[in-house]
């Protein structure tokens, strides 16, 4: 062996591949940030010893390829042109091989001596890869293959010593140009190679550790960069032959000498994984399995995923209750003495008091309130999401779809209505043809929006009580009946079908949840509820206050210009027994997101809070009243937590004195509205015309007469369901 | 000599599709990893051949898992004309 020789190293590798880890592990502290000239991405470099030998290491940008599409891939391939390293560790993820074959394929054709790292080597044998490392070397050309896992510092020793036995080999060898893997690229292609190689082999100002054959490939393929290396010294002629070649390339292969390279390349990455990797089901698999036996069986599957369901909005609303109970207190209590306090202290004129106090603060903190409900949906959801559950629920319910008649791939569009129908219906562009995209489309807005969720836990605490998490179950299921029954009609009446198409899915394995994983759902669909809050609803509570107001000297908010619209619309609700102007007001006002409704209501029923506030709040006392009261919330929330896991067994009787809870506005509604009235409404609002932001999607995805389409059935069969409610319920009692 | 045409037959399969196809939908069509397929549609993307369609509705679906858009296979593809 020669000593104290110095040696470039370069480390590439996809993004993900733990290139950074192992280039920590190889060079420890002994590192610093380079810039490569001319280029905007920056490279780690560092260097160590081994045997005697020192070694510079470069940590390249990752990259899929070596097309120099990208800036990381510009790089990275720049850096292998130009500086020529002796050798190229091609950091792998073990756990997900087959995506890195295409870039070890186009490493491994330069001819550059290389080195494979099989990172994640111990997470790949936990999910029972079977990774056939000997054949891998083997179909390789014999590249060495290691074995590590850089994030615990195993298998670095001996990918030490085979990067230096590899450097030390090729330049025994002269870094042979004639040896490493070799793919066919089919006659033609071959036969411009063999034209090309000779002159390349000669031409002196091209790296010279490259294959004559990988170079004359890369400047039929994707060599700009190459050709336009060598213009200005090329011996003559070479350019020349290049661009011929080119052309009778083009004239021979349709879809371009690029696209066949990069064909040849991928059926070869199919070709490898299939000779070296295998999976070992295991014993996890077979509990999955099991799991899934009965998660989706065909007939219980349904009536697991519905109590599944129920058991959620159970906790939802009776989590929630202390909570919400909690917020309404702060809100029309202190928080609303406090802004009045705040405003008199700075002289605010009276109606931009009262805009703050009964516009904003009554509309925006009426919505608020129910943040704790939704926060506890989004976490059960969230829960059902990472454990792997909502996977199977997703393919049951697919699988009814389909038995109905109904496209199997319209389900995923609807799962997502109960998030959101905006997003749903951009989801339907995955759909295959029009009708199934227009039909799936008009079901959408049917399944029950989270911005739902506040009406009904208003509604649902105020007349039902302690069954109010009955009747929000009843109300979801209620919705996907609606959707599944629109659905079936359309698509045998306006959208007639054609044939059904099988919707396949994989079904992720099984796992823990864990919290950082809740924490990133919850807090982005938080984020985004409170986003709608402080925009949407912020604006419509304004909007709806100003109405309220005009005109000016009006004796009553029911002679105010909304208060008369609604008026003149609330007969054609007297038949479903809410035809008063306040809950058309309201009905109206949730055109603009279905929240409004809450916000309205609050605005509308609750009054001017101003004539009954402390004009001189007590600070200190009403701080600590929001302290024992957030303390309080979570006791009860504890306790209802434990006494809703345990159905049927009473662990905390409730006291005699103990009222049911109730919010300002809940409290109003109990006299404002019958039972039969409360459900009919709500009936209504699961129903009734989509907001606007789903409409106007609608419009600019079909065309305008279907959004006006959707408007009006959906308010057809809403007016008819919400009678039906009433009516029933009124005969019932 | 290797067996060429896995991108060929993509490309087959947008054209028979009157719409968008995600990495999942291809792989199923294949028999193959959705991850790879990801890898092979987004070079066609590179290569100019097909469009990726902007998904960034994804972060709330709760479906996202069994999408798992994280690898690439929820993405969606359309044919360049």
């Amino acid at each position: 062996m020669t000593a104290g020789k110095h040696y470039k190293v370069a480390i590439a590798g996809n993004p993900n591949s733990g290139k950074t880890t192992i280039f920590n592990q190889l060079t420890g502290s002994r590192q610093h940030v380079g810039n490569w000239p001319g280029k905007t991405v920056a490279c780690e470099q560092g260097c160590y010893e081994h045997d005697a030998h020192s070694f510079d290491v470069i940590d390249l940008p990752g990259a899929y390829s070596l097309a120099a599409y990208s800036d990381e891939e510009n790089v990275a391939r720049s850096y292998l042109l130009e500086e020529s390293p002796d050798l190229v560790v091609i950091a792998l993820d073990a756990t997900n091989l087959e995506r890195h074959l295409y870039l070890v394929i186009q490493i491994l054709e330069t001819g550059i001596p290389a080195v494979l790292a099989l990172n994640m080597s111990d997470l790949a044998d936990k999910q029972g890869q079977l990774i056939d490392v000997q054949n891998l070397e083997e179909q390789l050309g014999g590249v060495p293959v290691i074995r590590v896992a850089a994030n615990k510092g195993e298998g670095i020793q001996t990918l030490k010593q085979a990067i230096t036995d590899q450097i030390i080999i090729a330049r025994a060898n002269g870094y042979s140009r004639t040896e490493g893997l070799e793919l066919k690229y089919g006659v033609e292609v071959e036969r411009e190679i063999a034209r090309l190689r000779p002159q390349l082999e000669q031409a002196q100002e091209l790296p010279s550790k490259f294959r004559s054959r990988w170079l004359a490939l890369e400047m039929l393929a994707n060599g700009r960069q190459l050709i336009e290396k060598m213009d200005s010294k090329a011996p003559d002629g070479i350019v020349r032959n290049i661009t011929d070649s080119k052309e009778r390339l083009q004239a021979a292969l349709p879809e371009g000498i690029e696209f066949h390279v990069a064909d040849v390349r991928f059926a070869e990455v199919g070709r490898l994984s299939d000779q070296i990797l295998a999976f070992d089901r295991g014993a996890e698999s077979a509990f999955s399995d099991q799991l899934d036996r009965i998660v989706t069986h065909p007939v219980l599957g349904i009536p697991i995923f519905l109590a599944i369901m129920y058991f959620i909005f159970r906790l939802v609303v009776n989590v929630s209750a202390p909570y919400l109970d909690w917020i309404d207190a702060v809100v029309s209590g202190p928080l609303t003495a406090w802004s009045a306090a705040a405003l008199s202290a700075l002289a605010a004129p009276a109606w931009l008091k009262a805009l703050i106090v009964e516009g904003v603060i009554a509309g925006v903190g009426g919505v608020l309130v129910f943040m704790p409900g939704l926060i506890v949906l989004f976490v059960f959801i969230a829960l059902l999401e990472d454990s792997g559950y909502l996977s199977r629920a997703a393919f049951v319910m697919n699988r009814f779809l389909s038995f109905l008649g109904l496209n199997g791939r319209s389900f995923v569009p609807l799962i997502l209505g109960f998030g959101c129908a905006v997003p749903a219906i951009y989801a339907t562009r995955t759909l295959e043809n029009r009708r199934d995209r227009l039909l799936t489309a008009l079901m959408v807005p049917l399944m029950s929006c989270s911005a739902r969720l506040p009406v009904y836990v208003l509604f649902g605490i105020a007349l039902f009580g302690r069954r109010a998490d009955q009747v929000i179950w009843v109300l979801y299921a209620l919705g996907v009946a609606a959707a599944i029954l629109v659905g079936w009609v359309f698509s045998r009446t306006v959208l007639k079908t054609g044939g059904r198409t099988e919707f396949v899915m994989e079904l992720p394995r099984y796992r823990l949840p864990t919290l950082s994983g809740l924490w990133a759902h919850v807090s982005v669909r938080t984020r985004d509820f409170i986003e709608g809050a402080g925009t949407v609803i912020l604006l419509a509570s304004i909007i709806v206050w100003i109405l309220l107001q005009f005109p000016l000297g009006a004796t009553s908010i029911e002679d105010s210009v909304f208060g008369r619209a609604s008026a003149a619309v609330a007969p054609v609700f007297e038949p479903a027994g809410f035809g008063t102007w306040e809950a058309s007001a309201s009905l109206m006002s949730g055109l603009v997101a279905k929240e409004v409704v809450v916000s309205t209501m609050s605005e509308i029923y609750l009054g001017s809070p101003l004539e009954t506030l402390d004009p001189e709040p007590q600070f200190i006392q009403q701080l600590t009243g929001i302290g024992a009261g957030f303390v309080s919330a979570n006791v009860d929330a504890g306790r209802e937590v434990l006494e809703t896991l345990t159905p049927g067994i009473t662990i905390f009787p409730e006291p005699a004195d103990a009222q049911a809870r109730e919010t300002a506005l809940s409290s109003v509604l109990t006299r404002v509205f019958t039972p039969a009235a409360g459900l009919a409404f709500l009936v209504y609002v699961l129903l009734y015309t989509p907001c606007i932001a789903t409409l106007s999607v609608i419009r600019s995805e079909f065309g305008g007469r279907w959004a006006l389409f959707s408007a009006l059935y959906q308010s057809g069969i809403a007016w008819v369901a919400a009678t039906v409610v009433f009516q029933i319920g009124s005969l019932l009692g | 000599m290797a067996k060429s045409g896995v991108l060929a037959e993509i490309l087959d399969q947008f054209r028979d599709q009157d719409g968008a196809l995600t990495a999942r939908q291809v792989a199923q069509a294949l028999g193959r990893d959705p991850v790879v397929v990801a890898g092979m549609l987004d070079t066609l993307v590179q290569m100019g051949r097909l469009s990726a369609l902007e998904n960034d509705k994804c972060d709330l679906c709760p479906l996202r898992t069994a999408c798992s858009p994280s690898d690439g296979s929820a993405q969606c593809y359309l044919l360049k004309t």
